[in-house]
């Protein structure tokens, strides 16, 4: 069981929209998913609880930094998502020293980028932490950058000049990006899981489902290929 | 019987693909989880500025007492207080009811 934060100090970067995206995914897929909603404003126990998607994935809201441990103890998913709040928190500490992977979402931005990089030091100093008794824990984590232009549109030179940056620097990424789609925004506004817009007019929907299986597809990767290194 | 010397043994099957259904099935739907030094966790995040931002537990008022009674003291690290308090709310007990109740789980 997995359990995968994501994390950023940064508010307003695009936690609650990867964590949906990626939850309801993997549910469609047939997985066991729980979003631990850790956000005090509940973006998405509030879509699950005032929704009527018909996914099949659980959330669990109102999660405290002193109920943290003992609700993880009492899930038993296949995956198990903590989408924490845009803020330098014990929850979100604790968040990520108990999480096997955490997703560091991130726009081109010079202020999401810092706040990013509070999170990277957290879980490296989070992992060393842990080692101290348990030398073979391992808390790895990849970047995401967020609300990047749909492929083909122009790329702005901050976000080329922070890409290069990222690789210099040896910051783990997705080589994957989440795009700036209106379907991303569609549905928080209509409560509904990504396959559920079909009807609707929310742009290019093909291309965002194609975006999340790409981006989903690496995360699968990733997992496996981190638990063989353990 | 090929001119052109295409006779070639017929191709097996494709292996099945690998989906993500299958490559889901890979995880399993619990592990075991790691114990989590929550105060050094704590200390170590508080170093990039990650504090509480939940007020501390307030603690309950006594019961009057029935028989005479002893004061227990007790020190112990902030998460496993954390804890303890979590647990009395979860359950509307008092402390001392907290550990009675421990009490006799452990039947001591």
């Amino acid at each position: 069981m997995p359990i995968i934060a994501v994390s950023n100090p940064k508010g307003g970067v695009g936690k609650s929209t990867v964590t949906l995206l990626m939850a309801t995914y993997l549910a469609e897929q047939g997985a066991s998913v729980c979003v631990l909603d850790a956000d005090p404003n509940q973006p998405i126990y509030d879509w699950k609880k005032q929704g009527a998607s018909k996914t099949t994935l659980d959330v669990v809201g109102g999660v405290k930094e002193s109920t943290l441990m003992d609700v993880l103890d009492g899930l038993n998913h296949q995956f198990v998502f903590i989408d924490l709040e845009g803020t330098a928190s014990v929850m979100v500490s604790r968040s990520i020293a108990m999480a096997d992977f955490v997703i560091v979402p991130l726009q081109a931005s010079a202020v999401d980028v810092r706040q990013a990089a509070k999170a990277i030091r957290a879980v490296r100093d989070e992992e060393k932490v842990a080692q101290r008794s348990n030398p073979t824990r391992r808390i790895p984590y990849r970047v995401v950058m967020t609300r990047t232009p749909a492929p083909g549109a122009p790329v702005s030179s901050v976000q080329r000049q922070l890409e290069k940056e990222i690789v210099a620097s040896g910051i783990k990424r997705f080589k994957t990006n989440l795009a700036e789609r209106l379907a991303y925004k569609a549905i928080f506004v209509e409560r509904l899981a990504l396959k559920e817009l079909k009807d609707m007019k929310v742009g290019n929907l093909a291309a965002a489902e194609e975006n999340v299986h790409v981006l989903v597809s690496e995360l699968i990767d990733t997992l496996q290929a981190e638990s063989r290194t353990e | 019987m090929s001119k052109f010397g295409l006779d070639l043994e017929p191709e097996e099957a494709d292996a099945p693909k690998n989906d993500m259904a299958t490559r889901l099935a890979n995880f399993p739907p619990s592990t075991p989880k790691t114990a989590i030094d929550l105060t050094a966790a704590d200390a170590a995040a508080a170093q990039h500025g990650f504090i509480s931002r939940e007020a501390t537990p307030k603690r309950r008022r006594r019961v009057v007492p029935s028989e005479p009674k002893r004061q227990l003291s007790i020190l112990m690290p902030v998460s496993k207080y954390e804890r303890f308090v979590a647990y009395a709310d979860r359950h509307r007990l008092t402390y001392e009811e907290v550990i009675a109740r421990f009490l006799e789980q452990a039947r001591d």
